[in-house]
């Protein structure tokens, strides 16, 4: 099963972040696909993804409108980068396009 | 400080950090700088905010930062300031729609507001009910049963699914 990694954070860290994860992972699990989305906000990180977890994922999404923790994770893996905005407007359009670009990816073909 | 934030409450319990108080419904008001005045204004009597100036102030200079209205005829301004000294979260719902910057381009009917302490290192658990309260916003079965609120009542179950 394709499995999605993620990030969301927002500029004041209490709206758009968990709006943002909540639309997400509804379009994830609507088109039957894994995620995992880590927020980093006023509350600090919840839901943390483990380097592991990174590892195996065929994707990331890190939703962000400002500088992240633990960047570095995410040096072998393919990010898609987007504002919060555009998770919040077009969730599975975001999630279909990271979708098309794993597979692309894992066919050895750059996206 | 945390009145309804007892060492045995559910801290799962989104609909606890909606206060009543701060719940505005049929607002008429016209435009978006009179129902944030409004809604600051009964942020203001609830104990949320010492100064109704000053956290406006930090609300517009979210608003400067960029859209807030999230598509569907709903906008989510916040505020983070000094002058919020319980965090929390107050909803307007709007007799008619009014102009807000949105994602979609439409009009807002409700608008939820949420005030974030400057320090929030006190404010913690409060702050998970709101992030908590946040994530809601992103449902869209919540969003219609909010939409379609009458009262308080209802405004306060649409969080319940």
């Amino acid at each position: 099963m394709m499995k999605i990694v993620g990030v969301c954070a927002c500029t004041v860290g209490i709206a758009h972040t968990y709006i943002a994860q909540e639309k997400l992972e509804k379009a994830a699990k609507k088109l039957g696909y894994e995620i995992h989305l880590e927020t980093q906000g006023t509350i600090g990180t919840e839901n943390a993804l483990t380097q592991e977890e990174i590892d195996s994922a065929d994707i990331s999404i890190l939703a962000i409108d400002v500088k992240i923790k633990g960047m570095e994770r995410f040096d072998n893996i393919t990010k898609i980068t987007v504002p919060t905005d555009i998770a919040i407007k077009s969730p599975t359009k975001l999630i279909e396009k990271a979708v098309e670009v794993a597979k692309s990816r894992s066919k050895g073909i750059k996206a | 400080m945390y009145v309804y934030l007892k060492e045995d409450d559910d801290l799962m319990d989104v609909k606890s950090s909606i206060n009543p108080r701060t719940i505005i419904v049929n607002s008429s008001s016209k435009s978006k700088d009179e129902v944030l005045k409004e809604i600051i204004h009964s942020m203001h009597n609830a104990g949320n905010v010492s100064s109704e100036e000053g956290f406006l102030k930090s609300v517009y200079q979210r608003e400067s930062q960029g859209i807030t209205g999230i598509g569907n005829g709903v906008a989510i301004p916040h505020g983070q300031s000094e002058s919020v000294v319980e965090p929390g979260v107050a909803i307007a719902t709007l007799k008619d729609p009014i102009p807000w910057e949105s994602l979609d381009d439409q009009k807002t009917k409700i608008v939820v507001l949420f005030a974030v302490p400057d320090n929030s290192e006190g404010a913690k658990l409060h702050l998970q009910l709101l992030a908590q309260f946040a994530r809601k916003l992103g449902d869209d079965d919540v969003l219609a049963s909010l939409k379609s609120a009458k009262n308080v009542q209802e405004i306060t179950a649409a969080f319940e699914n």
